[in-house]
């Protein structure tokens, strides 16, 4: 039935419009199927981001400090996942991973946080917060560092890249390894 | 409805456990960074830009704004944006923006997405957004919508602007969710949502919701003689709908299915049927079945393919003429739309996005009987169509702080002229604080099978079927800036002109029946602000004022106020886990269709909300706390004039989480 409605569906199509229904199905099954294991891109976004933190260099009164905090903004997977990297060491500092409000407020003690794509004015918002006091400013998404990320995770192309804005990171105290900065894909001085 | 839901929720809890537990995977921390930026990864979205970073000024509502004010539908949820007012007419709401609202447009210049896919049907062009909208916001995890033309990417009906709803993953809910709702005129839902990513990798999520409202009696003063029961409608406003969704995703594909049914009764006596008559309903039924593919070609190549069937399906009855007739409507729609978008990112600095998509809507069919005295047809129409669109976007940034995005697409659809909609957007990010954004746009819409052939014998509609498309060019400027971190303020201007308007009218021919019409354009110009402040004590104030002035021949359109105010509040409560959320709305005076006035009207709700506590939680909301009963406009349909709200409305709302 459903055949017969499919092949029914093609052949009522004008000659030119079927041609080009038909290169789209040849298309489905060319190209590279997108790596699936480990599953989804949040699993290995999660550990880049935290491998990202363990590149970053705060200033000494936080470094200083037993718990390296990173906060989350939304619900959902990626903060599931992140979770389960609490407890986890950054050079000698305990990580821990909470969801906080999106305000300044909310974000008061964190020093990570992650925007995920979609907020475009929490990351203005939290940029402007990182101004006062030292906090990096994780965006996701092409525009994030447009947008004033200090490190952008993008999963452009069916791999993660990272961008990095130095001046952005300098505004807040922040620094990174030059290893971070050579596998960075574009970095804006 | 409780036998069913009991059903379903077993059944649901079934699936649950057939489908394994719920799992997260586990952390790839023996991967080096090096190791992490090379693997290949999938991503079901991947180069998919959220609407949210488009050029235009954008508006999401995330799922905890949706909780802590209380939304009971989509209409309600985007009534947070500017330049948005609802109107009702108790059978379905419409979506007013910037100062256009035709009463009974069904909301055609408005495209609805959901996770990107078009929902709006080939024969209304209807994008549903009551209770007869094909998902609940339970399974929302943001709303998105795009103010002003953006035909560039969707093709038509994206006049006025484009909502789209994310709904959340498997992954997101990590579990389930049960809620229980009680309301007045005996509301009661049940709903169920459930998710979670299988040991397999598959990512799935099931939700299934079920409602009915008795509905209270109405009055309406134009029917007001003893024999109209003296004006009351009693026990006519009764709603029931169910609506189901099945989401999944695995490696590169990406599906969903969902479906609902509503049946709606009748209390306005539209159309000329006997007014507090039982058997004035309408049905809705629709489901929606979507399929995409991410494949690279290379890493500067990246394709998606998307299939989407759709199926709506309408009935309505009209007892006439002292209920010795009995008229009928039933309206079919099938579809299937195929896209094809492929991403170049190898050029530095800019994102190109290609892609094409053709359409088939078969089987659209309207049809117009008697049953009673006997049966006699009215109207059969029966049609196919083929649609098809071309686009180009190009995202340059040319300047770290400068932005350009233009794009063009074509559009062709059986019988109609072809139609291309540009639009430009340059978008300069001053500082950290301050963006600016201007944008030129065209966008269309084609006349719909409805407007163009539906006609009744000769009971209330004639059909026009060489309508002309509709066309908007639109330029808007705006401004973001934050204050501080903890103020933000939003200032925008718009212009926009629409030619060829399609508006229901007396028939020129013979004014006792309603006839669809091309118009003289219309042009409309105004202003929108909105400040967001975060107070101390994670309090949050969103205040916004709009001026619009909508006119055509020099007259003001109907149903465009001039003045928009909204007032929404939210924050922590001094004692553990409680919530408030006060939503005021502000809707200045309205020209109605019958040359009138609806006066301007302020209404609030508000919504006490317990966060989850061991995996339960309370919310109590009070709707139009103040009771009175503010007037939406009627439309060419309707007797009335104006149509009366309904008065103060509350809910409770249990859920738990597991």
């Amino acid at each position: 039935m459903a055949h017969s409605l499919g092949v029914r569906f093609l052949m009522a199509l004008p000659a030119g419009i079927r041609r080009f229904f038909l290169f789209v199905l040849w298309l489905l099954g060319s190209g590279q199927p997108a790596f699936a294991d480990p599953s989804s891109v949040g699993v290995v976004k999660s550990a880049v981001v935290f491998k990202v933190l363990l590149f970053v260099d705060w200033p000494p009164a936080v470094q200083s400090a037993d718990v390296l905090r990173l906060c989350l903004l939304q619900e959902g997977a990626f903060l599931n996942q992140m979770q389960l990297y609490g407890g986890r060491k950054i050079n000698g500092q305990t990580l821990n991973v909470s969801l906080r409000q999106g305000s300044p407020e909310g974000m008061q003690g964190c020093h990570a946080v992650f925007v995920e794509t979609g907020n475009p004015p929490l990351l203005n918002r939290a940029i402007a917060l990182a101004r006062q006091q030292p906090m990096l400013v994780l965006g996701e998404g092409n525009q994030a560092l447009t947008q004033g990320a200090m490190i952008s995770i993008d999963t452009d192309g069916g791999k993660i890249a990272m961008d990095i804005h130095l001046e952005s990171l300098r505004k807040s105290q922040l620094s990174v390894s030059s290893k971070l900065l050579n596998l960075a894909r574009r970095v804006i001085e | 409805m409780s036998s069913k839901s009991h059903c379903a929720c077993i059944g649901l809890l079934c699936l649950s456990s057939f489908l394994g537990n719920v799992s997260l995977a586990t952390p790839a921390t023996e991967h080096s960074l090096e190791d992490l930026l090379n693997l290949e990864v999938e991503s079901a979205s991947r180069y998919a830009q959220p609407l949210s970073e488009s050029p235009s000024n954008v508006t999401v509502i995330n799922a905890e704004d949706i909780r802590r004010f209380g939304f009971r539908d989509l209409a309600e949820a985007l009534q947070m944006a500017p330049g948005i007012h609802i109107t009702r007419d108790r059978t379905y709401s419409y979506l007013g923006t910037r100062g256009f609202s035709q009463p009974g447009d069904y909301n055609s210049r408005i495209l609805l997405l959901q996770d990107g896919a078009r929902i709006n049907d080939p024969l209304y062009d209807q994008a549903v957004i009551g209770n007869e909208a094909p998902l609940h916001l339970d399974w929302v995890k943001r709303v998105e919508f795009v103010a002003g033309a953006s035909s560039v990417n969707y093709g038509g009906n994206a006049l006025f602007g484009i909502a789209n709803t994310i709904l959340w993953s498997g992954a997101d809910i990590a579990g389930t969710r049960v809620n229980f709702s009680a309301g007045n005129g005996r509301f009661g839902e049940v709903s169920l949502l459930s998710g979670g990513v299988s040991e397999g990798g598959l990512d799935w999520l099931v939700g299934l919701t079920s409602a009915s409202q008795r509905g209270e009696d109405i009055y309406f003063r134009e029917f007001d003689q003893p024999s109209n029961n003296n004006g009351v409608a009693h026990n006519l406003d009764g709603e029931r709908y169910t609506k189901g969704l099945f989401k999944f995703s695995q490696g590169a594909w990406r599906g969903s299915f969902n479906f609902m049914t509503r049946d709606k009764e009748v209390p306005t006596a539209y159309y000329d049927t006997v007014f507090n008559a039982q058997g004035n309903f309408v049905q809705d039924r629709s489901a929606h079945f979507d399929l995409t593919h991410n494949t690279s070609l290379n890493p500067n190549w990246n394709q998606q393919v998307r299939l989407h069937a759709g199926h709506y399906q309408f009935n309505a009855e009209y007892p006439l003429a002292s209920l010795t007739t009995l008229n009928r409507d039933e309206s079919r729609a099938s579809w299937l739309d195929v896209e094809y978008s492929l991403l170049y990112s190898g050029l530095k600095e800019h994102r190109i996005l290609l892609g094409a998509q053709i359409g088939r809507g078969y089987r659209l069919s309207q049809s117009n009987f008697d049953v009673l005295p006997s049966y006699t047809l009215r109207l059969d129409d029966r049609r196919n169509m083929l649609r098809s669109g071309f686009f180009i976007q190009d995202e340059w940034l040319f300047n770290p702080r400068w932005l350009l995005n233009w794009g063009i697409r074509m559009d062709q659809q059986t019988d109609q002229e072809t139609m291309t909609s540009p639009r430009m957007a340059l978008i300069h990010r001053h500082s950290d604080a301050l963006t600016l954004k201007a944008s030129l746009s065209r966008a269309f819409r084609y006349a719909n099978l409805y407007e163009r052939f539906y006609q009744d014998g000769g009971n209330s509609q004639n059909p026009s079927p060489n309508l002309k498309p509709e066309q908007i060019d639109s330029r808007e400027f705006s401004v973001d800036y934050l204050l501080n971190p903890n103020l933000r303020l939003s200032l925008g201007a718009y212009q926009y002109y629409l030619r060829n308007l399609i508006t229901l009218l007396p028939d020129p021919a013979d004014a006792s029946l309603l006839l669809f019409q091309n118009q003289e354009s219309m042009r409309a110009k105004g202003w929108e602000s909105q400040l967001e402040a975060m107070l101390s004590g994670g309090w949050r104030l969103r205040l916004g004022f709009n001026w619009q002035y909508a006119r055509q021949e020099g007259e003001p359109l109907v149903n465009s106020p001039r003045h928009l105010g909204k007032l929404l509040i939210d924050g922590p409560l001094p004692w553990a886990n409680w919530t408030l959320g006060i939503n005021l709305q502000g809707v200045g005076e309205r020209r109605t269709t019958q040359q009138g006035h609806a006066p301007g009207f302020v209404t609030g709700n508000v919504v006490l909300r317990q966060k989850q506590q061991h995996g339960s939680a309370w919310s109590f909301a009070l709707y139009n706390w103040s009771g009175k009963r503010y007037l939406d406009t009627g439309s060419r349909e309707h007797t009335q004039e104006l149509l009366p709200s309904n008065g103060r409305e509350w809910r409770i709302r249990w859920g738990y989480g597991f």
